[in-house]
Order: structure tokens, then sequence, then C-alpha cells
């Protein structure tokens, strides 16, 4: 099912959004996409109307989680969300206006010190009263860091190659025991490729994050001419705790 | 005879329009920094309300003869703390003010000392170059063509403020502090400041200059032209609501176009899923396509989204535009007549 999906027409035109609201749809966007708090904080989002229906948008908060591949996920009710207060609840927003939102994170004495994400989800009311109505629904994702001792510890579980032509594609999975959100991007993480002992290229991996006491597959794409036996050595940089390992690998 | 009138008239003209260029020579760029109006209090971080003025501009700006004015949120009253001396490009100037009890730390040496009590759950500061009390805040906007006004601050319950609404209310261990290090002024209260831990700084403390300089006044200058792009996640429809034509258990009525517009310029990209709730009064087998592709059941929640695009880098400048289609996977079940109902939600999340 997903694969048929997956198949997309993404037809990159040269509408903008207020082009495809103003044809007597609705629109609705969020600056920024995500926030980041420090123990007791305040932000603001500003909402955006950019239709030509007056929106009666609701605020709320989720869980959130991103899936192995690192997608990001709505999880109802879930976790830190409970310490996020936003004001107001409900706001009413006219065509071409916007409002701002608060948000503002009150984490318990108990909360464990790291990072914890939460998303502030605003929806439009639906619309008319057809057979299917229309809500859209833009999730911020808010990334809110207790105070206290900050732990990075990941740990390089397995890697697997997958063949696709010329293509391969270096899976490696991932476990983030600390308490920190580990970016990995760029020099951040990356696997040496060694043949007895000397090393031959150094890949990094498509950009994801890693969230604290999660699991993921970092991607690492090649497509050079390298075949056979190899070792594959993964670095992080800087330095984490954790047991790093070097694995045997058949390109 | 009528020259010699004219030019008496546009002197006449002129004058004013002199002296105000001249008395706002600093206009825009001084501002509130940072507000904290819990000193003293139980639980307070420092002994003292405080407000720390920032100059955001590139030049030096005197700032004897001018105010800091207090007003409570919805009062009309203004209490005025007088001001002196310069306050360097990207230079601090603390105000210190009263107290509500012998909680908290002392402030840094003060450059300015007044008696106002500020409020913690809302009041309005202004910063005003010269020294006649304000007379408006009772609603919002009002106090917008105040003479003199160089920044309005309205916090928590406050009447009145710059923009869309008042910056949030401070507490015991959080001030107000103006965003970007004091640099960020789009004349919104709601979304310049936010709470932050107090960090009272004086004219002693470092400089700090802001990249965006506001234009000079006067005749000449250059202009340095400077904007700061926020990231942005929207999300448009074609249709707010679908309406099939009307149908018989056991057919499919044709599927509707839907196009989505999903616009981000985040670099770490975007997804964008759907899921429905259950048609009223019976549950219909509701799909959706994209493009050529088949129609896919749309789950119902709370069951996790059926995903419908994503990316890993910004949008095109005008958009992804993402062609939907909406309708049945299997012909609609034998079900009683009447009118069904369910609604689509769309969801978009930076990545």
């Amino acid at each position: 099912m997903r694969r048929v999906l997956a198949v997309l027409v993404l037809v990159t035109a040269a509408a903008s959004i207020t082009g495809a609201a103003a044809g007597g749809g609705i629109g609705l966007s969020a600056s920024p996409l995500r926030v980041k708090l420090r123990g007791r904080s305040t932000a603001a989002v500003v909402v955006r109307n950019p239709g030509r229906r007056t929106l009666l948008v609701d605020v709320a908060r989720a869980g959130f989680a991103r899936s192995l591949r690192g997608k990001p996920e709505v999880r109802p009710g879930r976790g830190s969300a409970k310490w996020l207060r936003m004001r107001p609840k409900r706001i009413r927003i006219a065509p071409g206006a916007k409002g701002v939102l608060h948000v503002r994170a009150v984490p318990p004495p108990h909360a464990t010190p790291g990072d914890h994400s939460a998303l502030m989800l605003l929806s439009t009311r639906p619309l008319g009263v057809r057979h299917v109505r229309v809500r859209l629904r833009v999730g911020v994702i808010v990334d809110l860091r207790v105070r206290g001792r900050l732990v990075r510890r990941l740990e390089a579980r397995a890697l697997t190659v997958r063949r696709r032509g010329t293509l391969r594609l270096l899976q490696l999975r991932l476990v983030n025991r600390g308490n920190v959100t580990e970016p990995l991007v760029g020099d951040g993480l990356r696997i040496s490729l060694l043949r007895n002992g000397r090393k031959l290229i150094t890949l990094r991996p498509r950009s994801r994050e890693l969230l604290p006491h999660s699991a993921g597959i970092a991607v690492f794409a090649y497509r050079g001419l390298l075949r056979g036996a190899l070792v594959a050595r993964v670095e992080l940089s800087p330095p984490v705790e954790g047991p790093w390992r070097s694995f045997r690998i058949r390109l | 005879m009528k020259r010699i009138y004219l030019l008496l008239l546009f002197s006449l003209l002129a004058l004013p329009l002199a002296a105000a260029s001249a008395r706002g020579s600093g206009s825009g760029s001084i501002v509130v920094g940072e507000i904290y109006g819990a000193g003293g209090n139980s639980g307070a971080a420092y002994a003292n309300d405080y407000v720390e003025l920032f100059n955001r501009g590139a030049s030096p700006v005197a700032i004897d003869g001018w105010t800091l004015q207090y007003a409570s949120a919805a009062s009309t009253s203004w209490q005025s703390t007088a001001l002196s001396g310069t306050i360097p490009a990207g230079g601090h100037y603390l105000v210190q003010l009263a107290s509500g009890g012998a909680n908290g730390a002392a402030l840094p040496s003060a450059d300015a000392t007044g008696t106002s009590n500020l409020a913690v759950t809302g009041g309005k500061v202004a910063v005003v170059d010269d020294a006649t009390a304000l007379s408006c805040g009772a609603s919002a906007g009002s106090c917008a063509a105040a003479s003199g006004l160089e920044d309005l601050v309205g916090y928590g319950s406050a009447a009145d403020y710059e923009g869309s609404g008042a910056a949030p209310a401070g507490s015991a261990t959080n001030a107000l502090a103006r965003a970007g290090g004091g640099c960020t002024d789009t004349d919104d209260n709601a979304a310049d400041f936010a709470t932050a831990a107090p960090g009272p700084q004086n004219s002693s403390a470092a400089a700090s200059t802001c990249s965006a300089t506001p234009p000079p006044n006067g005749p000449s200058g250059s202009a340095g032209v400077d904007v700061d792009i926020q990231p942005l996640l929207s999300i448009a429809l074609d249709h707010p609501t679908l309406s099939f034509p009307v149908a018989v258990p056991g057919t499919m009525p044709d599927p509707l176009p839907e196009h989505v517009t999903v616009t981000s310029n985040d670099t770490s990209g975007y997804t964008l899923g759907v899921h429905r709730t259950a048609f009223s009064p019976h549950d219909l087998p509701l799909g959706m396509g994209v493009g050529s592709g088949g129609l896919v059941a749309v789950p119902i929640a709370p069951t996790p989204d059926l995903s419908l695009a994503g990316t890993s880098g910004p949008s095109a400048a005008g958009g992804d535009i993402v062609a939907t289609s909406v309708g049945f996977v299997s012909p609609l079940p034998s079900v009683p007549a009447g009118h069904y109902t369910a609604t689509l939600t769309f969801t978009v999340i930076g990545k």
C-alpha cells in the first residue's frame, strides 16, 4: 500500500500557496515549524490564513515520535506533551490575517534531564456540511530541554547492505540510550570502509535525527565501484559514550 | 506677493518637520530589551524590578531628557523615570525599579533608578523621548500615535501593546526578553518577546551589535537592507468540502480531485499524511489516491496517518502540489438511505 503511494506525483508548479487557497480553497501556515524551549520558558508561533475564508483554528498538544527511518509521527496524549501549555487554545483568523500563539513549557520537578519532544497541533475546524468535510492540520515540533546531566550514548547495533543496481545502501541500526537528541548530519556520523586496515572511503548518512531512548536506521548511499568483503567502521564526532563497532560487510 | 506667502507657508510647515526629525534622531534604535517585574517577591531571582534598554542601531543615541514610563495593565496613568546619558550602538542601559520584598540578588549597578512597581501579570512599559507622561493605553493600539513614543511593550494582561498581542507575562524566575538578543523588533510584542531567565545588563556590559541596522534619518545617507526569513510550513487545499453525486448501494461514485499544496522553506523537509473519521451514521469505504495511482483506504483515527508525500528538503518555491483523488475503494455497501458525512484531516509536519 505504501509503495503505491510512494510513487507520488509531486507536481512542482509555480502556483503559490496563496494561489492554491485563493480559488475558494483553504490554507494554513505556521512559523516557525519547530521551537526550542529550555526549562520553563515560552515561545511564540505565528499562524497565518492565506485563504479567503475565515478559519477557526484549534490548538492542541500531542506526543511526538519518529519511525525507524525518521518519519515524524503523531502520538496522541503521550509523554512530555502534557508539560506544554498553549494560549489561546482557539483562534479565529480572518482571510489574509495572522495570529500569534504562545507555547509554554512547564516541566514538573521530577522531569528527567535531557531532551523531550512534543507536538503543537494547529487544526482548522471542518468547513461545510457536504459528504466529506476537510480539515487542515499543521504540526509544530516543540523541543524541550530539561536541565540536568546530559548523557550522549549511541549504540550501533547492526549494519546491513541493500543492493539496487549499482547503488549500495548501507543501513545502520542505531539505539540512542542517552537523553539528548542526536542530529545525525554532516560529519556527526560516518562510516569508513577499510580493506586490509587501509581506509578507502568515508560515507555520510542521509540527514536525520534520533530522539532519546529510541531506535532508528541511518542510511548511507554508496555509488562507487568498491566491491567484495570490507570492514565498515562506524565513527561519531564528537565522540559519544557507547560501544562503537566495526562490521564485516560485502558490497 | 503670492510667492512670498508660499515661501512663508513652506517655512512654517518645514519648521515642525525639522524639529521632529531632530528629536527623532534615535527613533527605532532604543528598545526595551528585557523586563523583570517580580523583583523582591517570593522566589525572585533579583531584589528589584528592572527594565533593560538596548540600542539596536549602528550609532550611539543620547537619551538625556528621555523617560521610561510604566502603567498598569489597563491604566492610562503613567509613572516616569528620568533617563540620561548616551547608549552606544549595541549598548545596554539598566533601569532599576521598585522592590516587592527582600528576596533575590542585588542588581548590577543601575544606570537610572525609579520607583515604578511593575506588576508581574500584566503592564505596559514605554520609552519616551521627552518627559511628558503618556495618557493612552486603555485599548489596543491607543498608544500607537503617542507623541515621543520610542518603544512600547505591553505584557501579560496589558490592554495596549504593539502588534497582534501582548508579550507573555513573566514570573519570579523569568523575565521577558526581546528575541535576537534584543535585536528583533517587528513592532509585534507577542512575536518579539519570550520569557527567559533574567539577565540584567548595564552600560558596563559588552556591546552586542545587531546585524540589521535601522535606516538613519536625515536628508541623505545609505541604508543597509537586511531581512530575516523565518522557517515556514504551509498547507492548502483546493476544496474545503467534497460532495459526491447521489449514489446507490453497489455502485462506486467517481473519485473527486483534491490538490494539496505544501510549502516549506525548511531544509529538513516535511511529511504529509491523511486520516479520517468514520462516516456517520454508517461507515463507508473511503479511499484516496495520489496521481494516477489507485485508491487506498484512508485510515480512521487513531490509526496512524496514510502517508501521501514527504521530502528531505525544501518545497519548490511555489509549493509542492500533490494531486490526489478521493473516492471509494469498493462499491458502496447496502446501508440505509440518508446523508453520510465524514471528515478528512490532512496533516503536515516538518522533519
